[in-house]
């Protein structure tokens, strides 16, 4: 038994003589795998015979079934403890998804915003795109000033939590 | 006089497809790339290859003094710009003619008129051909009002939707066009914006033209783009659905008109805003070779890259308005790496396994392939898929099949929601408006019926994998994909 995450959803996958288990359903079953070359599978599944393309990248599986891409990342189970310590950390923190330069600061801290105010306006790969509240709160912190250059994953904004 | 060596100023798809042309014609060919596109498709299409600076584009692509300088120091003597970068820049156009080079293109002064969004429209309403009402410059109130709610602000230097924003009421009037004047700052050093009436229901509709140094103007017919998300195309098919003969004779006789007025020379488009059922408006000429092209070549079976080269080398048109016939239909769909679960933003990283679709009447315009890297500093177009069948419908049917055998893994793309796009009732029935994507798919989700099958495969590679990569990538892991790590903010809410 493994667990994997596709975003926020946690899968407990186990896959054993041919049939898949899912968060304890039985999923498929009659499953039989087989590897074709590096990287690529063979999937059958009763009558039905699927290619799939699987990458292996660290915790990171990049998965093709048939016409479907998944981006799946295997929990280390060690590791997911200090995963979810990192998750609480950054929840005050709104981190830049990529490269950028800030155009326009619209907070300050102190500024106490709603779920969806503009915060920033940032420019990455030549469009400009505006960084809204995901959740009602007060600004701790802006860390860049307009022109600011950030590297991807670097704080931008602190949103405290609302009083409520 | 002929070219004989050609620098093409440009990377990705573009580049290997011009390279392409060339090469067939017996022009020999040189790259110039960034430091990080060393080993890049472009690179290894063309066999020569200038560095010529750093990653981001205003120190390589975009610089125009070592563009022409490793032109001239590889003995070549034209210079293809491709689309984007420094395809429009008058300045370019001509530094290259007075370095003694020819531009594969139109003459700067035409360039620069029709990069002129006002100064265009002018020319062109003053030949004959109808145009969208506007007004220039800080729009007052009053004025917005006259030309009706929704209004359209657009960048005067604009192109590609940068410096683009619709404004439906007053009060976004005057922020919209802050935020529009910023990004064609940006984008194209000049802030000038204008504001336009915003017809309701358009699609988007462009001829293709072809003009040689004698006079000799042909088009190529239509192409319909009405299919785009946030005014970039996403989808492009020949013919549109939506042209009776009549007013696709009335078109194409305007966008032949456009360009002899405009005293056009190599391939242009004239782009119309098209009102059902006949009802239609200049709205801008590229001067430049479109994204969007092949679905004219599947059509017609003339290649416009060759085309344009012939025409750059002096030649007179091989052909005439009347030997031109389109068959069949054709449909471009753009993949892009970008992840359209987190509202399409732009995915950089690694392509660790690349395989394209193939078959009969399948063509891939590629830039990329496994073990390249998609940077943040480019355009995130990885490539161009195009079907072409004997009916829309079959050329719909070979995209979706094409679509569902294409395999990139390492970026995100967004061949799922095409899958989706392509699948959709009124795409089927040809009901393709410019508002097609936000009305239709306003939050999109990818389906998950292979979902069970792709966690066994995950953890059948877990247990019988190689080990090689297995470990230790975990910090690197991170920069993949960084919009899988979004973590919990929204970009782009509300638009």
């Amino acid at each position: 038994m493994n667990l994997y995450t596709l975003g926020d959803e946690k899968f407990e996958v186990e896959f054993k003589n041919g049939a898949v288990t899912v968060n304890g359903r039985e999923a498929v079953r009659g499953v039989a795998l087989e590897q074709l070359a590096e990287k690529s599978l063979l999937v059958k599944t009763g009558s039905s015979v699927l290619p799939a393309f699987v990458h292996r990248e660290g915790d990171v599986f990049f998965c093709w079934v048939a016409g479907e891409t998944y981006r799946i990342c295997g929990v280390d189970q060690d590791s997911a403890q200090e995963a979810s310590a990192r998750h609480d950390a950054g929840d005050k923190a709104l981190t830049a998804p990529m490269p950028g330069k800030v155009v326009k600061v619209l907070v300050k801290p102190g500024d106490e915003v709603k779920r969806g105010a503009k915060l920033l306006i940032i420019e990455s790969m030549k469009m400009e795109t505006e960084i809204s509240a995901p959740r009602d709160g007060k600004v701790s912190a802006v860390k860049y000033g307009e022109g600011g250059v950030f590297g991807e994953g670097e704080v931008l904004v602190e949103l405290e939590q609302g009083s409520k | 006089m002929g070219i004989k060596k050609l620098l093409v100023a440009n990377r990705g798809e573009i580049a290997v497809r011009v390279i392409k042309s060339a090469r067939e014609l017996g022009i020999k060919c040189v790259a110039v790339h960034s430091d990080i596109d060393r080993r890049a498709r472009h690179v290894l299409a063309a066999g020569e290859a200038r560095e010529i600076g750093e990653a981001s584009p205003l120190k390589s692509y975009l610089d125009m003094g070592k563009i022409i300088a490793a032109a001239k120091a590889a003995g070549c003597d034209a210079v293809h710009p491709g689309y984007g970068f420094l395809s429009e820049n008058p300045k370019f156009a001509a530094m290259v003619a007075e370095a003694g080079l020819i531009f594969v293109g139109p003459k700067a002064e035409t360039i620069t008129l029709m990069g002129d969004k006002l100064a265009s429209k002018e020319a062109m309403h003053k030949a004959g051909v109808p145009i969208v009402p506007f007004v220039e410059g800080a729009v007052t109130a009053k004025e917005a009002e006259k030309l009706g709610y929704p209004l359209m602000i657009k960048a005067v230097a604009g192109g590609g939707g940068k410096g683009m924003r619709m404004v439906t009421g007053p009060e976004q009037l005057k922020p919209a066009m802050e935020a529009a004047a910023r990004e064609a700052q940006k984008a194209f050093g000049d802030d000038r914006v204008f504001v336009e009436k915003c017809i309701v229901k358009p699609r988007h509709i462009e001829f293709q033209v072809l003009a040689d140094s004698h006079g000799n103007v042909v088009h190529l017919f239509e192409r319909e783009c009405s299919i785009q998300r946030r005014h970039q195309k996403v989808v492009e098919e020949a013919p549109s659905a939506a042209l009776a003969p009549k007013v696709r004779n009335a078109m194409a006789a305007a966008a032949v008109k456009a360009a002899k007025a405009a005293n056009y020379v190599n391939a242009g488009t004239v782009e119309f805003i098209f009102e059902e059922p006949d009802r239609f408006y200049f709205l801008e000429m590229n001067t430049r070779l479109q994204v969007e092209h092949p679905v004219t070549e599947m059509t017609t079976g003339i290649d416009v890259v060759r085309e344009q080269l012939l025409i750059a080398g002096g030649e007179k048109l091989g052909f005439g308005q009347e030997d031109l016939v389109r068959r069949g239909h054709a449909i471009e769909c753009r993949v892009y790496a970008e992840n359209p679960e987190n509202n399409f933003l732009p995915s950089a990283g690694k392509i660790h396994l690349f395989r394209e679709p193939s078959g009969p009447n399948i063509r891939n315009d590629s830039g990329f392939g496994s073990g390249d890297e998609i940077s943040t500093y480019y355009d995130p177009l990885i490539s161009k898929l195009v079907t072409y069948g004997a009916s829309r419908e079959e050329a719909r049917l070979r995209m979706l099949a094409a679509l569902k055998e294409y395999v990139v893994l390492g970026v995100s793309t967004n061949i799922p929601f095409l899958i989706a796009l392509v699948s959709h009732p009124e795409f089927t029935a040809g009901k393709t408006y410019t508002d097609f994507i936000p009305k239709y798919f306003p939050d999109w989700k990818p389906g998950r019926e292979k979902l069970d099958l792709a966690l066994a495969c995950a953890e059948f590679s877990r247990a019988h994998g190689p080990a090689g990569n297995a470990r230790g990538g975990a910090a690197k892991e991170r920069s993949y994909n960084p919009w899988a790590e979004l973590g919990p903010f929204e970009i782009g809410a509300g638009l």
